[in-house]
């Protein structure tokens, strides 16, 4: 049933779940889920959010998906819900920011400076202090060492990515997120696949670009 | 630099870093967790939100579609003519020809301002060069506002928002409460940057960044914020409540209460006492039975928290908040809104007492 569902199309499964057909919206649901995840993940910064936020955008889609006419469109309908409900959802998160602390602000939907420049601070210091300490590290701390590296480099990257304009950061977040279509990506996003593809090359080399000025060019990753 | 897309070591840096496995669609649950939306889609009959046949059968007539193309050349003609004899005093922006917009869409205007409306807004555009603005009709709007070309003004049944350089969210607000079954019509506005007035034939307020208002029919533009007849921490617990709402998040919620005191009441350690309580002594009662095994503050918070049913966010808009004469009891009226059609009035009370201003009735 599942698999029969999801071979129709999109205005397909709309007409029938606007007749009140709870199991078309099942399949709409199956189908945008995780690109709806991606897409708030990319506004928000923050996977448990952007699933919060995925569940609300349903929600809403689902009460007002009558007043949807141009049904091949539910895609780019979707994504436009689910841009309003993690803009609404940083509103709050800004405003309680700004009563802790200003700099709050300015990272309230960054994860590489939430929650992961953290990571990032203290792998360096423990990188830093292990080299103090032994200069050479030793075998037992090699691999420690590789991790933070690691982890260093994806912080990089988070923060590369972070910083590309929002129509960039929400293609480059969905395309690497999950290995959705090109055609998937074209429906949330309302974009032309040649609009993707131009989108995608210019944000990947403004990120390349990025992570070779912070010292994280190709190499870094060959070695 | 070589083409971008030869860099495989850039397509493995961003799969690590951004990759994710383990986000997997429930639909079983997620229709548990949203009975009313389901319930909107099953239950409602489908022609009810289709468009009205009349206007089908008028628009496949190919007279009226003449017509209709006149009318969309006369108003080219006459936007035109009005921009072709510019008037010195008055600049050549803004919109010449009304229309009205429907959401969702972005409509940016002649002198670079713009709205972005949501899902079912409406907004009509003003018939005259030079007039900075528009008529927000229905549903929520963000504007942001060219600087240093004058006035901007948007009108509202409910009275007028004027800016000068600045980015606001405006929504009108158009229902019927659950509850109460009351007719609910409001006009909020919320300043991102710059400032705003908000004005209508009650009264004047004005907004800086970060504030918000909230308009109710036929009355003054009111803000808790602004109000200065209520004391500074009680303002900051009402925002506290309205923020937990907003962010959906029970345990910020359930921190505006006095957990010690009701720990104290169910212990038998104080007695019952209504305006400290909030609910009726059968009430308290109940609690004492429920939660009379609990062993400290601690157990009895898990327990509270346990039993709030807040799912997802939830706009609180504050239309009111009233001071006893005493100073130490505050009443609010609220309405509180899940969705676009799904609304209940509450009336929140807080009290102060052991130190503190306290919800004591939701």
């Amino acid at each position: 049933m599942r698999i029969e569902s999801l071979e129709h199309s999109d205005a397909i499964l709309v007409e029938a779940a606007q007749q009140g057909r709870l199991e078309s919206f099942g399949a709409l649901y199956q189908r945008y889920h995780n690109p709806i995840v991606a897409l708030a993940y990319a506004q928000l910064g923050d996977k448990h959010s952007a699933e919060d936020a995925a569940q609300e955008v349903f929600a809403i889609a689902c009460r007002d998906l009558r007043s949807l006419r141009d049904r091949d469109k539910f895609g780019a309908w979707l994504g436009g819900i689910c841009r309003n409900v993690t803009k609404q959802m940083l509103r709050v998160k800004t405003r309680t920011a700004t009563r802790c602390s200003p700099d709050a602000v300015a990272r309230a939907s960054c994860p590489c400076t939430s929650g992961d420049a953290g990571g990032m601070a203290r792998t360096s210091e423990a990188k830093m202090a292990s080299r103090r300490k032994g200069g050479t590290p030793s075998p037992r701390q090699v691999e420690p060492l590789r991790h933070m590296e690691r982890q260093e480099q994806q912080d990089a990257v988070r923060r590369a990515v972070w910083k590309l304009p929002e129509a960039e950061r929400e293609l480059i977040v969905m395309r690497y997120f999950n290995g959705f279509s090109q055609a998937r990506i074209s429906q949330v996003l309302d974009l032309t696949p040649a609009a993707v593809n131009g989108r995608l090359t210019r944000a990947k080399r403004r990120i390349a670009d990025c992570l070779k000025r912070d010292g994280f060019g190709s190499e870094s990753w060959d070695a | 630099m070589g083409r971008v897309n030869d860099d495989n070591w850039l397509d493995e840096a961003l799969d690590r870093a951004i990759h994710s496995d383990d986000t997997q669609p429930d639909f079983e649950k997620w229709t548990a967790n949203h009975p009313e939306a389901v319930e909107m889609l099953t239950s409602r009959t489908p022609q009810m939100q289709r468009p009205p046949l009349i206007r089908r059968i008028l628009m496949n007539n190919m007279y009226v579609k003449l017509a209709a193309a006149a009318v969309i050349v006369i108003a080219a003609i006459v936007a035109l003519a009005q921009f072709a004899e510019p008037n010195d005093k008055m600049p050549t922006i803004g919109p010449v020809a009304i229309e009205t917009l429907t959401g969702p869409m972005t409509h940016t205007f002649a002198d670079g301002s713009a709205v972005r409306l949501a899902q079912g807004a409406n907004i009509r555009t003003y018939g005259e060069a030079g007039k900075r603005g528009f008529e927000h009709l229905a549903g929520q709007i963000d504007v942001t506002v060219a600087k240093g070309l004058g006035e901007f003004i948007v009108t509202t049944p409910h009275g007028e928002v004027k800016a000068l350089g600045t980015q606001f969210t405006m929504e009108l607000v158009d229902g019927v409460a659950a509850n109460t079954k009351e007719e609910v019509k409001l006009l909020t506005v919320e300043v991102q940057e710059g400032s705003v007035e908000v004005r209508n034939t009650k009264g004047v307020k004005t907004l800086k960044a970060t504030q918000d208002i909230v308009v109710p029919m036929d009355s003054a533009p009111y803000d808790f914020n602004q109000d200065e007849a209520l004391p500074a921490a009680l303002r900051d617990r009402i925002q506290a409540m309205s923020d937990a709402f907003a962010a959906g998040d029970p345990a910020a919620w359930a921190a505006n209460f006095n957990i010690d005191y009701l720990f104290k009441l169910i212990k038998g350690q104080v007695e019952y006492d209504p305006i400290l309580f909030g609910g009726s002594a059968a009430d308290a009662k109940r609690l004492q039975e429920n939660l009379g095994t609990v062993k400290d503050v601690e157990e009895l918070s898990e327990q509270f928290l346990g039993g709030i049913n807040i799912t997802g966010p939830v706009n609180v808009y504050v239309r009111a908040v009233v001071l006893n004469e005493a100073g130490d009891h505050a009443k609010a009226e609220c309405v509180s809104r899940k969705s676009a059609n799904t609304m209940t009035i509450t009336s929140p009370q807080w009290h102060y007492f052991d130190g503190g201003w306290w919800q004591i009735d939701d």
